[in-house]
């Protein structure tokens, strides 16, 4: 018995081997995927790796699939312990840190004309050295993946208890519709504000840059407390105090307060074009409409690119280039863009997808006034800090004006300097 | 043979001392130089600058606020674990029917991953659509929904309470173990001279617990102090940093910020003061061994 355990255990030992020669003979390509929609982009990647797989049967691609709350931080352990993927489906605001600590990999030797040809021009630019104030000039670092904007979901069955007939234009406008909407329906939440790390910044955003205010001026100096910022934000603390919202918004994070529109509780709250998605699972009944982001002395709307890049410390590039040439055909994009709800980067799949999403024309209407977050090295710890400020205000413990001036010296005098 | 003796000892404990060298002395020192330098986004050392990563704490208003913050949750829950683990254990140690039972129900908190029971804290907790304000609003013991999380006035007391929960287990063990280590005969004797119930857990359990007692505060206390899981997925620390511990703000600052020096340097002050507790366990611990 013993000798037979002894010969199973060594012949074991041999397969293994010979499975790990085998698998050598692949080159290894490794991608840091994170997941839009749950269970639907794990199944996109895995049929894209068994179609690109089959065409190149000498490459193993390896996707990784992370959630986006923990991906900066995945990636920060990689780096740290020196062993990134090749390709890693990333936030474009985290792209600043990578190229000023050296460990994007340029694009411009990969990428031919033609191919940059198939991109919407406007949508290259936020990766370029330019954009990012890093890098070798005229370099361009990433790939624009997942393209969205943001527009304000109304529940139509709210307004119509509450008498009203069309979504508010402006955002005194919509503190009346509020007003009315907490009068007549009961129970209802206004407007909703989540106010949390994950996103808040980009919430905070939607009413300075509709003020016209700004987060950085020309002189790349941290000017969220301007005048305009301060008027915002006095705006978003009057609503709060005067109960025109969820009445906690620094306890609830986007994701929950989606879910939470989706259930028909919420009047009015900004978000992407995958709330559709999200109101088609889990209710969809909800009687809603899409309206443009109220606009008070400016038209605006949050765009967001994710962007596909290159470690320099990834293995197998050229192996890796081949997948990106893969991936970025119409039709693969196209079927990525309708799982989840992203617009589309690639002008040849602009068309087809207005035709198969006619209700994401508020979006696409909406793109060319987009405005992106800045782009900058210490964005992750410069977000927690404005997110900080504006939780202190809505929540009462801080006017306005000291919030943002508080924030706008911590800012500026340590972390940008430090 | 003497000799011979201690260096086959010393033969014995190689291994691990290397184990040890490689996985603690290793990175501890690591931490201690990182904490002196600048460094890049991915934690190697830059340039050499001394003690700016620690004047920078100390002048951070955070930092005083997340160590007070510490202080209160680790009070906290191992005060109010002690409370409810002793008479616990002092029933756990009577006979009665089911008491197996009893004692396999008291495991299970300790036999869960406290990441699972913190998120499912989350969920009983959120203020829209969890399970604590929907009992509560039924039975009409409130009638507006408690924002829970939004306040570190309603969440750290919350977070507490899940703490002293999963603390439990383990406490009320250590004191069932230091129960059972008393001699049938002092409770015999006792019984003749007719001591009662609480005489019997006065005079006799109480003293004969003091080092067992000293030990499960201690272990507690670095066990807690040190505790990243529940914090991290109740409230990740927020809102506004206000239910920050030091550890979860070090990490924040290390693979959140990048800024791999300062969270070095936080450490380093968290190595100290759980040192000092270390310390102090070694002596109660060795005391009762030279007894």
């Amino acid at each position: 018995m013993k000798r037979f355990f002894a010969l199973l255990i060594i012949s074991m030992m041999v397969l293994g081997l010979a499975i790990q020669f085998s698998a050598a003979e692949r080159t290894k390509v490794r991608f840091l995927a994170p997941r839009y929609h749950m269970g639907v982009t794990e199944k996109y990647w895995k049929s894209m790796e068994e179609q690109f797989e089959s065409e190149n049967p000498n490459i193993d691609l390896v996707v990784e699939m992370a959630d986006w709350g923990n991906l900066h931080t995945k990636i920060t352990t990689y780096l740290a312990g020196g062993n990134p993927p090749v390709l890693a489906n990333i936030a474009n605001v985290w792209l600043p840190e990578y190229v000023a600590e050296g460990q994007a990999e340029p694009l411009s030797r990969y990428l031919t004309e033609e191919f940059k040809n198939k991109f919407i021009p406007s949508l290259l630019h936020p990766t370029t050295a330019e954009a990012l104030g890093q890098g070798e000039p005229g370099e361009i670092y990433g790939l624009p993946i997942a393209v969205s904007a943001r527009a304000m979901y109304y529940n139509k069955t709210i307004f119509d208890k509450a008498g009203i007939s069309r979504p508010p234009v402006t955002w005194p406008e919509l503190k009346e519709v509020a007003k009315t909407i907490k009068e007549k329906v009961p129970g209802a939440q206004p407007f909703g504000i989540p106010m949390t790390t994950w996103e808040g910044e980009q919430y905070f955003a939607y009413f300075l840059w509709s003020w016209g205010g700004k987060f950085f001026n020309d002189e790349g100096k941290f000017v969220i407390n301007s005048p305009e910022g301060v008027e915002a934000l006095q705006f978003m603390v009057d609503l709060v105090e005067e109960g025109l919202t969820n009445p906690a918004p620094s306890s609830i994070n986007r994701d929950e307060m989606q879910r939470v529109f989706a259930q028909g509780r919420i009047g009015m709250f900004i978000t992407g074009p995958w709330e559709i998605g999200i109101i088609e699972k889990e209710n969809p009944d909800l009687n809603y409409g899409i309206a443009e982001i109220p606009s008070f002395r400016k038209k605006i709307t949050g765009a967001v690119t994710d962007s596909l890049i290159m470690f320099k410390g990834g293995k197998n590039k050229e192996a890796a280039w081949k997948f990106v040439k893969f991936m970025y055909q119409k039709e693969h994009r196209l079927q990525f863009d309708l799982n989840e709800d992203m617009l589309p980067e690639l002008k040849a799949v602009v068309e087809p997808f207005k035709e198969k999403r006619p209700e994401l024309k508020t979006f696409l209407d909406l793109l060319p006034y987009g405005k992106f977050l800045p782009l900058n090295p210490k964005w992750e710890e410069i977000t927690s800090e404005i997110v900080r400020q504006v939780q202190l205000a809505l929540l009462g413990k801080k006017s306005a004006k000291e919030a943002l001036e508080d924030c706008a010296e911590k800012v500026n005098e340590d972390i940008l300097t430090g | 043979m003497q000799l011979h003796r201690t260096k086959l000892a010393y033969l014995f404990i190689l291994p691990s001392f290397f184990l040890l060298t490689a996985i603690i002395f290793y990175p501890i020192l690591r931490v201690f130089y990182l904490s002196f330098f600048e460094t890049t986004a991915y934690g190697t050392a830059k340039n050499f600058i001394g003690l700016p990563n620690y004047l920078k704490l100390f002048n951070s208003s955070i930092f005083w606020m997340v160590l007070k913050n510490s202080v209160y949750w680790t009070v906290g829950v191992v005060g109010f674990t002690i409370l409810v683990s002793l008479p616990l254990a002092v029933a756990l140690n009577e006979r009665f029917k089911g008491r197996k039972f009893a004692r396999g129900i008291l495991m299970l908190p300790w036999a869960t991953s406290l990441m699972i029971t913190g998120l499912l804290w989350r969920w009983i907790l959120n203020s829209q659509y969890g399970m604590l304000n929907h009992l509560l609003l039924q039975l009409h013991v409130i009638e507006q929904p408690i924002y829970w999380l939004a306040r570190s006035s309603t969440s750290f007391p919350a977070m507490i309470g899940v703490g002293v929960i999963v603390s439990i287990p383990f406490t009320t063990t250590v004191f069932l173990a230091g129960l059972q280590a008393i001699p049938g005969y002092l409770y015999e004797a006792a019984k003749v001279d007719g001591a009662r119930g609480w005489d019997r857990f006065r005079y006799i359990a109480l003293p004969n617990l003091k080092t067992v007692f000293t030990i499960a505060v201690l272990l507690n206390v670095i066990y807690v102090f040190n505790s990243f899981p529940i914090i991290w997925s109740i409230t990740q620390g927020g809102p506004a940093n206000t239910t920050d511990t030091v550890i979860t703000y070090l990490y924040k600052v290390a693979f959140e910020y990048s800024d791999f020096g300062r969270g070095a340097a936080l450490a380093i002050v968290m190595f100290v003061i759980l040192l000092g507790f270390s310390l102090l366990y070694i002596r109660f611990s060795y005391k009762e061994e030279l007894e």
